[in-house]
């Protein structure tokens, strides 16, 4: 086995023990909050999800940025599997969040500055999304796709600053303003957040080995089209 | 073509979510079970994503087979 598989699997065997704990410190060791009750306890997830979905967006536009300067396969593949691991904590971050604001605030969504900028940070990694899985391969959609994520990266420290700019429904907790958090809120919180990182880590690896071949068979085929023209 | 269909809804449902508008102030959902939905849609993603790049793994895995059959037939050989 190389050395690359068995960091792999111990990234994966020590992210799926972190996610484990952190599901059992958040279920039956975190306190139940008094205002919101036993539905805050989605923060566990929530808020390390947006950092994972904030992670994906950074990697792919320096990957993005790479590639613009220097086109590689390898730096499209990076901003590929960024955007789509970083999209599916967006996701979830977008679902989490009304379902807790349902209970806390009695609506499922409301236009508060964070919200409605993690939402339109939502539209633009997803444009991109969608731009590579409707489009042809080529090398002109990839610089297209790169700027596109350079761009909506400037949307991420604006997502996780409007609170503190603008105000708005969402609490502080930890960050600058916030009353921060009980000792065990603030384990289980700790673990949670390693344990998404490390999952992050994980499937983000995944991803870019995925995308790596997809472009190495894309090459394969037009080796074997030239081989074929040549013999013709 | 499936797959396609299959990514385009994903991103754009949530979108539809949202565009259903508010629901009523007067909530009487328990918490908990809000909670268990919010952890089962978590997992819910994460195996879907990993089944994705499973199936996006076979494709490669046929690709490949497509590319071999071909080199074989290019080069005369036979299994």
């Amino acid at each position: 086995m190389k050395s690359s598989q068995i960091a792999f699997y111990s990234l994966t065997i020590v992210a799926s023990i972190l996610t484990l704990s952190a599901l059992g410190l958040a279920f039956f060791y975190a306190p139940t909050e008094l205002t919101m009750g036993v539905v805050q306890k989605i923060f566990y997830s929530h808020v390390p999800a947006a950092m994972c979905a904030y992670a994906g967006f950074i990697i792919a536009s320096a990957a993005s940025i790479g590639y613009l300067l220097r086109p590689k396969p390898g730096l499209d593949a990076v901003a590929r599997a960024g955007v789509e691991v970083g999209l599916l904590f967006c996701v979830y971050v977008l679902i989490s969040g009304p379902i807790w604001g349902y209970k806390a605030w009695g609506k499922a969504w409301v236009w508060d500055p964070q919200l409605t900028a993690t939402f339109v940070l939502f539209l633009m990694y997803g444009g991109y999304f969608l731009l590579r899985v409707f489009s042809p391969p080529g090398e002109r959609i990839r610089k297209i796709a790169s700027a596109l994520a350079v761009f909506a990266v400037v949307n991420v420290p604006i997502v996780h600053y409007s609170v503190q700019k603008w105000g708005g429904l969402h609490p502080t907790v930890e960050r600058e303003g916030g009353g921060g958090l009980a000792p065990a809120m603030k384990t289980t919180f700790s673990v949670s957040m390693l344990a998404f990182l490390l999952l992050f880590a994980a499937l983000i690896w995944l991803s870019i080995r995925v995308k790596m071949r997809e472009a190495r068979v894309e090459e394969l085929y037009l080796d074997v089209e030239d081989l074929s023209r040549s013999r013709s | 073509m499936k797959l396609k269909l299959i990514s385009f809804c994903l991103v754009a449902l949530p979108g539809l979510a949202h565009a259903q508008g508010a629901p009523s102030e007067d909530v009487q959902v328990p918490g908990g079970a809000l909670m268990l939905v919010s952890y089962l849609v978590l997992w819910a993603l994460l195996l879907g994503y990993l089944a994705y790049l499973a199936r996006r793994q076979g494709l490669i895995e046929d690709d490949l087979e497509v590319l071999r059959k071909r080199m074989d037939d290019m080069l005369g050989l036979e299994d």
